[in-house]
């Protein structure tokens, strides 16, 4: 990875934007240098005045486009099986129409992984997940009537100002299955929601936006499951720590390894009781922007209900399927947002107060007792979040943002099983070369002052080789930390990717 | 940002029948204060076609519709991205306000994000959506931060009758803002408008070449509606970039308030 990151800086630094600043007036070459406004007629466009303007369709009131999309990465790290991490093909349609007040838009995505369909060193559970998905998208349908806007169907809202850290964003499920690798907006998964919102001025140039909804589907989005390339529940049982003379007994690599291990949400997605509720105001005014927002909603991230060690055991023995239970128990969240500009930056803020976070609490593994349990129980604690970030941008078009969390518990458990409130930092840099058909961009996020909890970096270069047509390469590494986070067990997941996207 | 203030920085726009200098005049200062302060009209709505083109020819294109409406100290400015495919119904809703000392307002609505996001509005010497024009130049000038010089009182471009004014960034502030150590202006004696620029850009010490075509009269103001800026290095063409105005119209009755809120942002085109 390091030599790539060299090569990506070192052709940042020859860039046309970094050089030879200063100098003489006049050192530009000869004063009187006209070659710039070229012949007449020619190729400049600079003497073919009587070009006609270029015909250009008026837009319709409906339109068919959509994305296709070949992602390929390789493992970094030596590791059994294939180097091949990814070879996943993505196609998405978008119909959207848009007639007076009324708007309607509707999406599909489907994807197939060549490295992980029909691969057999993957349990059932993850070539289901990752290996072929057909899902719909965003489907909704929108009515506005003057200043109020409602919004029925699939759809996301984004909350807050953090740009790599969030604790205020909770009204969309997120498709978590490759950490880091992914692009934040294709993080994101739409849900089914009735929505208003209504926009006032106020004064000359500010405005107040205020927006209900309502989200009729329990969906918790996407994640790795136990055994896939990226599931972490492996390296969650090891760090429980078996005994000595247990240890020496039991491998669980092996006794995962003859087990499929799926998740399974306890919530159904179509219950009434579960629906939740959002509210949000929002000023836009003269340097900044402020924003309050209270929301009742099932725990996105959910907690895990762990079956007996024995059980685990005895399904290995029988080589047989294991399900691991996530309960996404009603929480509440009241938070609020901000964003000021200054002369050098623009300073963002998140704070969120949530009184009734569900946490696993226990030892994960009881050695206490004459036979060693799995003992992962649920509790719930206050929890006070805050985010500050900064977001620069200079230097021919580059961007700098950095964002610092922190959690502050309120009478938590005793044993909390998770870091939740455990600082988490992210760095983003971004620089557009070539006029902006180049952009090469870094980003570092760490959970633990010095990625304790984990750590991953990347970096990554995107070419528009043709309108709306990209090329992208680059790589991840990731550093699972000394204590227990959300990228345990990732020491072997390095890896290195290239991709091409065309939207049409 | 104002797509308008693009033909205002350059002296594009001017009434036709309210010239205030007299073609005689050699005062530099006087001439430049007159084509900064003229009236350039308000409710604009307008389409534009971006050309990018890089040395080796390549091209890329982006067309965006804006909206465009004055108020007491400012203009708001609404811009939404038709093509290309990837940043189709893209928006920037931006306040400027004429009072320098104060920070401009923008706000970026990504449909691929779903987020409304404000974005700093300093750095003026970037790339104007990759093109060969920077923020600065769609930004009116404060002639008191220049000093200008007469090159020439009888140039001519095209057979058209011109002054030749240099103008030379004296603050720091400016001369950051804008990255030109410099910059050449043909003003046109009988439309009072520049026709074509040259411009010294510090940074890699390129030259910028622009020029205005295609002008012609909306609601008596000459417009050009072509313009085409070219950034050469050691006297090889780097890059050039034309812009093509296409139904642009002034004094819009449609043009009102509620188009540039954060709602009308998201809704798109």
């Amino acid at each position: 990875m390091l030599p790539l990151f060299v090569l990506l800086v070192g052709v940042g630094l020859a860039d046309e934007d970094s050089s030879d600043e200063g100098g003489g007036d006049d050192d530009w070459g000869e004063d009187d240098d006209d070659a710039g406004w070229g012949d007449e007629g020619d190729e400049a466009g600079f003497g073919d005045d009587d070009a006609p303007p270029p015909e250009v369709k008026k837009a319709q009131w409906w339109r068919l486009g959509g994305t296709v999309q070949t992602d390929e990465a390789w493992w970094l790290n030596e590791r059994e099986g294939p180097a091949l991490a990814r070879a996943r093909q993505t196609l998405d349609l978008e119909l959207s129409a848009s007639r007076g007040p009324w708007r309607a838009m509707i999406e599909g995505h489907g994807e197939v992984d060549l490295a992980i369909l029909g691969q057999e060193q993957w349990d059932d559970p993850t070539r289901e997940a990752h290996g072929l998905l057909l899902q719909p998208r965003q489907v909704w349908m929108s009515f506005a009537a003057g200043p109020l806007e409602t919004t029925v169907g699939r759809q996301v809202v984004a909350w807050g100002e953090g740009r790599l850290v969030s604790v205020v964003d909770v009204a969309n499920p997120k498709d978590m299955r490759d950490p880091g690798m992914v692009d934040l907006e294709d993080l994101r998964l739409p849900v089914t929601m009735a929505r208003a919102s209504l926009s006032v001025p106020a004064g000359a140039t500010g405005s107040h936006t205020f927006e209900l909804a309502s989200i009729l589907e329990s969906s918790f989005g996407m994640r790795s499951p136990p055994l896939g390339p990226y599931g972490s529940l492996p390296g969650l049982i090891e760090s429980g720590g078996l005994p000595p003379d247990m240890a020496a007994l039991i491998d669980m690599d092996e006794v995962f390894s003859s087990l499929d291990v799926d998740y399974r949400h306890l919530q159904d997605r179509w219950d009434p009781a579960h629906t939740g509720t959002l509210g949000r105001w929002t000023w836009r005014g003269s340097g900044v922007d402020l924003s309050l927002m209270g929301a009742s909603v099932l725990d996105p991230q959910g907690v895990f209900v762990l079956p007996e060690l024995t059980e685990i055991l005895a399904a290995s023995n029988e080589g047989g399927a294991l399900t691991i239970d996530i309960d996404h128990r009603r929480m509440t969240m009241v938070g609020h947002s901000g964003v000021a500009q200054t002369p050098g930056a623009l300073v963002r803020w998140e704070v969120a107060y949530k009184p009734d976070m569900p946490v696993n609490v226990g030892q994960i593994i009881d050695t206490s007792t004459l036979i060693p349990a799995l003992d992962l129980r649920i509790d719930e604690t206050a929890l006070v979040q805050g985010v500050v970030g900064l977001s620069w941008s200079g230097w021919g078009g580059a961007t700098l943002d950095i964002d610092l969390s922190k959690g502050f518990l309120i009478d938590p458990p005793a044993d909390l099983i998770f870091p939740i409130d455990a600082p988490q930092w992210g760095l983003r840099a971004a620089k557009p070369l070539l006029r902006e058909r180049l952009m090469l961009d870094a980003s570092v996020l760490s959970w633990g002052w010095f990625g304790d909890y984990g750590a991953l970096a990347r970096v990554g270069a995107s070419y528009e080789i043709a309108n709306a047509l990209y090329a992208s390469a680059g790589a991840i590494a990731y550093w699972p930390g000394s204590e227990r986070g959300p990228l345990m067990g990732f020491d072997q997941h390095d890896r290195v990717f290239t991709g091409l996207r065309w939207d049409f | 940002m104002r797509l308008r203030d693009l033909l205002v920085s350059f002296g594009l726009m001017w009434p036709a029948n309210a010239l205030a200098i007299d073609p005689g005049e050699t005062d530099p200062a006087a001439i430049m204060a007159a084509v900064e302060n003229r009236d350039a009209g308000d409710k604009q709505v307008a389409r534009l076609q971006i050309t990018i083109k890089d040395k080796a020819g390549r091209e890329r294109t982006r067309v965006v519709q804006s909206r465009t409406l004055d108020f007491e100290g400012g203009t708001r400015q609404l811009i939404i991205f038709e093509s290309p495919a990837d940043v189709r119904n893209a928006g920037l809703l931006s306040v400027d306000f004429e009072d320098g000392s104060k920070s401009d307002d923008q706000w970026l609505w990504l449909p691929s994000l779903n987020k409304t996001t404000r974005i700093s509005s300093n750095d003026k010497s970037g790339s104007f959506m990759g093109t060969d024009m920077s923020y600065s130049d769609m930004t009116k000038k404060d002639p008191s931060a220049y000093a200008y010089t007469m090159v020439d009182a009888n140039a001519e471009v095209g057979g058209e009758a011109c002054w030749l004014i240099e103008a030379k960034p004296i603050t720091d502030k400016e001369k950051s803002e804008t990255g030109y150590m410099k910059t050449h202006m043909w003003v046109s004696k009988d439309k009072l408008l520049a026709v074509q620029s040259k411009a010294w850009v510090i940074a890699g010490k390129r030259l910028k070449y622009t020029k205005m075509t295609d002008i012609k009269q909306v609601d008596g103001i000459w417009i050009p509606h072509k313009l085409t800026v070219r950034t050469t290095r050691d006297g090889q063409l780097e890059s050039q970039s034309i812009l093509h105005f296409t139904d642009l119209k002034l004094n819009q009755e449609d043009v009102v308030e509620a188009d540039f809120s954060e709602q009308r942002l998201r809704r798109g085109l």
